[in-house]
């Protein structure tokens, strides 16, 4: 009789769980395409877009050839096979026709694998000095890489990998100085199987956000499931950080203490990626991505199978208060797959991916 | 016998969640879309149909469901952004007459004379009035169509001097029938022809068609289903009979055609939410109705690319049913509120 009880309250629970999971998986989902003006491919650029950041001049850094352990096993074999490598790309808005330049490093770079994700850029007001850091993904760690732009020879020189046990397994970074940032761990298995166990079947809320303060490695905020993309508001008294499980932006405070506390949650109805901001308005713009089954068979086979990629513009009302949401792209796959963030330069667009391609657009539907 | 009890209970869930995606209930946000530079040419009245019939005048119906001897025909003149009501010379003195004016067509003849057919529900019966268009504020009234098979009608496409196919939206015209009808999904609607004299079945077993047009070419006409989401393509034979070529379940309430006389391509209004639109029609809580316009990309007379053009969670416009794309503008019409103008900064080739 009891056992009867406990044996139907469990499937309920099981029942609603896994409904839960299809649904969030987007089967029901129809997409529409949608374009803000004329957009073409980037040339050259094959591997992938995943992170960028601009800088006020144009100038803009594109991490590509994305590769970490928890990408399944069809996946690493196809990175070896299309000898995909890990590298940056110097875009400039002012020179679209010039496409991307891949940069070269300086002769002291010497880790022995270099696979980037996340990225942020950050210039010296006083000396113009151009420093980069970026998630580098080994086989058997994560650490954090830290470049100088050197614009005479179009180069990187390597200054200091970061390596802690802090650093889990990272996804993006927000420079807040030259030596102090924070970072996202998107979640704490190395495996392709663990992750997908952890993340989405048991949904264990095991993703934080770290900072590191120039000394030590402090744990900002945690109880997060899958935090992807960090990027620090304007006037650096906000982090907004892409809540990847809840479709959300979260938007926190940073405390004296480099703490965060959360501020808003805004729902976006899609998973974000990456943000950045639009310069002129100061909204965010976010690549999202809308069909979460259909961006994870692409992760595990780009070769098979397409994913669709939206560009969201989220009106901030303040840089603490999101409200609003225009879409100002929105591709099934044909074009790009696996959008992952999209930046605004005196409109004209540029869409990076996970594993796929680069988009340049000319935005008119904003004038 | 579990199993038995299993299975009834997964059927269970999967009627109940099947009806809960179908009415929306998980679609609570819509993003914005707009091609540019939106602005309203009418505040209020509505303009559940509309359509461009040359040199930047859009003629539409307006006041559908606004209460009895509201109804009007108003024109937009695209390059000035003025709406007028337009006058209707010669207008018979008859009770009802352009009552709850509905769906409308217009059509040019081999004389170059364009004639307007509006849809309206006085309270007797479902009546056609054909109206010629004298200039750009004045229809000329010419007569009256009726048959006994109008039940409850929705939109129509005139391919001949008063031959036309109208689309029976409800079998039952009001009443707890009707109520049953929408609410138990029963396809019960269909897609009427009327030759000249009197009206005949073109096509049956439809769940709440709506909106109706015709191809560039004029051999295929579309059908929105609204209550199945689905647009329906059928190849129009020389005598007027109607075959199903294809659909395209399109997960949002297909209402009104416009077909562009360049291209080819669609636009649909849209109503992206159901549960919404029945919460409008019952008259139970106010919810904001979104609004959507949707452009079918055709090759061939098959959809080649669906794109969205426009998207608004009611705020700025209210239960869009009907947009139309001319003179580089995209004019979109509701039920009963407002009437926008957009600038398309850019369409897709």
């Amino acid at each position: 009789m009891y056992a009867k009880i406990v044996g139907i309250s469990l499937l309920v629970v099981f029942s609603q769980h896994f409904a839960r999971i299809i649904y969030k998986a987007g089967y029901h989902h129809v997409l529409y395409n949608h374009t803000p003006g004329p957009c073409h491919q980037i040339p050259g650029v094959d591997h992938g877009s995943e992170d960028m950041e601009t800088l006020p001049n144009g100038m803009t850094f594109i991490t590509s050839g994305h590769w970490w352990s928890v990408g399944s096993k069809h996946f690493h074999n196809l990175y070896k096979e299309q000898n995909r490598q890990g590298k940056i790309l110097l875009f400039n808005f002012n020179t679209p026709e010039k496409g991307v330049i891949e940069l070269g490093f300086e002769d002291d770079f010497d880790i022995p694998e270099f696979h980037p994700h996340g990225i942020s850029v950050i210039q010296n007001e006083d000396t113009g000095k151009i420093t980069l850091f970026v998630v580098n993904h080994l086989s058997d760690r994560d650490q954090i890489e830290k470049f100088q732009f050197n614009e005479k020879h179009m180069m990187l020189e390597h200054l200091f990998s970061y390596r802690d046990e802090a650093i889990i397994l990272a996804n993006d970074v927000a420079a807040t100085s030259e030596n102090s940032f924070y970072f996202s761990n998107y979640a704490y298995s190395r495996s392709h199987l663990g992750m997908l166990f952890e993340c989405f079947l048991a949904q264990f809320p095991w993703g934080s956000v770290v900072y590191f303060d120039g000394a030590n490695y402090i744990e900002a905020a945690d109880g997060l499931l899958v935090p992807n993309g960090v990027l620090l508001s304007p006037d650096k008294r906000y982090l907004y950080v892409a809540n990847g499980f809840f479709t959300s932006l979260s938007i926190f405070g940073i405390d004296d203490d480099d703490r965060l506390s959360i501020i808003q949650e805004y729902q976006l109805y899609s998973s974000p990626d990456n943000f950045l901001i639009e310069p002129k308005t100061g909204n965010l713009l976010a690549g999202t991505h809308h069909v979460l089954h259909q961006t994870g068979d692409h992760l595990n086979a780009p070769d098979v199978y397409n994913a669709p990629t939206k560009v969201l513009m989220i009106h901030m009302t303040n840089t603490s208060h999101a409200d609003g949401i225009t879409e100002l792209y929105s591709d099934d796959g044909s074009n790009i797959s696996a959008g992952t963030v999209a930046s605004i330069y005196d409109n004209k667009m540029l869409i990076g991916s996970v594993v796929d391609k680069l988009m340049y657009c000319e935005v008119r539907t904003l004038e | 016998m579990w199993w038995i009890n299993t299975a009834l209970f997964v059927a269970g869930m999967a009627v109940f969640l099947d009806y809960r995606d179908w009415l929306g209930w998980n679609k609570h946000f819509f993003y914005k879309v707009a091609p540019g530079p939106c602005k309203y040419v009418s505040e209020d009245g509505g303009s559940e149909d509309l359509t461009h019939v040359g040199n930047g005048l859009v003629i539409m119906t307006s006041g559908l469901y606004q209460g009895k001897g509201v109804g009007k025909i108003k024109s937009l003149n695209l390059n000035t952004s003025e709406v007028t009501t337009m006058k209707i010379a010669g207008a018979p003195d008859r009770e009802g007459f352009m009552d709850d004016p509905h769906g409308l067509s217009a059509w040019t003849d081999d004389n170059g004379e364009t004639f307007v057919y509006v849809l309206t529900h006085p309270q007797s019966r479902d009546t056609i009035e054909v109206f010629k268009l004298r200039d750009n504020n004045t229809l000329k009234y010419k007569r009256t169509i009726t048959d006994p098979m109008f039940t409850d009608m929705n939109d129509l496409v005139v391919v001949g001097k008063d031959k036309f196919f109208i689309t029976m939206f409800r079998y039952y015209r009001g009443g707890y029938m009707q109520k049953f009808e929408m609410l138990a999904r029963r396809p019960w609607g269909g897609v009427l022809y009327y030759d000249g004299s009197k009206a005949r079945q073109a096509a049956s077993g439809l769940f709440l068609p709506n909106g109706i047009n015709v191809s560039k070419d004029k051999k295929t006409v579309f059908v929105s289903e609204l209550g199945a989401k689905t647009l329906i393509a059928y190849q129009r034979s020389p005598g007027n009979l109607l075959t199903k070529l294809w659909e395209k379940y399109s997960d949002t309430l297909v209402d009104n055609i416009e077909v562009d006389p360049d291209t080819g391509d669609l636009f649909i209004g849209c109503h992206p939410v159901l549960y919404r639109v029945f919460s409008f029609i019952f008259n139970v809580f106010d919810y904001p109705l979104p609004s959507q316009v949707l452009r079918y990309k055709m090759e061939d007379n098959f959809i080649s690319e669906i794109e969205e053009i426009y998207a608004d969670d009611g705020s700025e416009l209210y239960g869009s049913t009907v947009g139309t794309y001319a003179m580089g503008k995209l004019v979109i019409g509701t039920v009963m509120r407002q009437t926008l103008v957009c600038d398309v900064n850019y369409l897709s080739p």
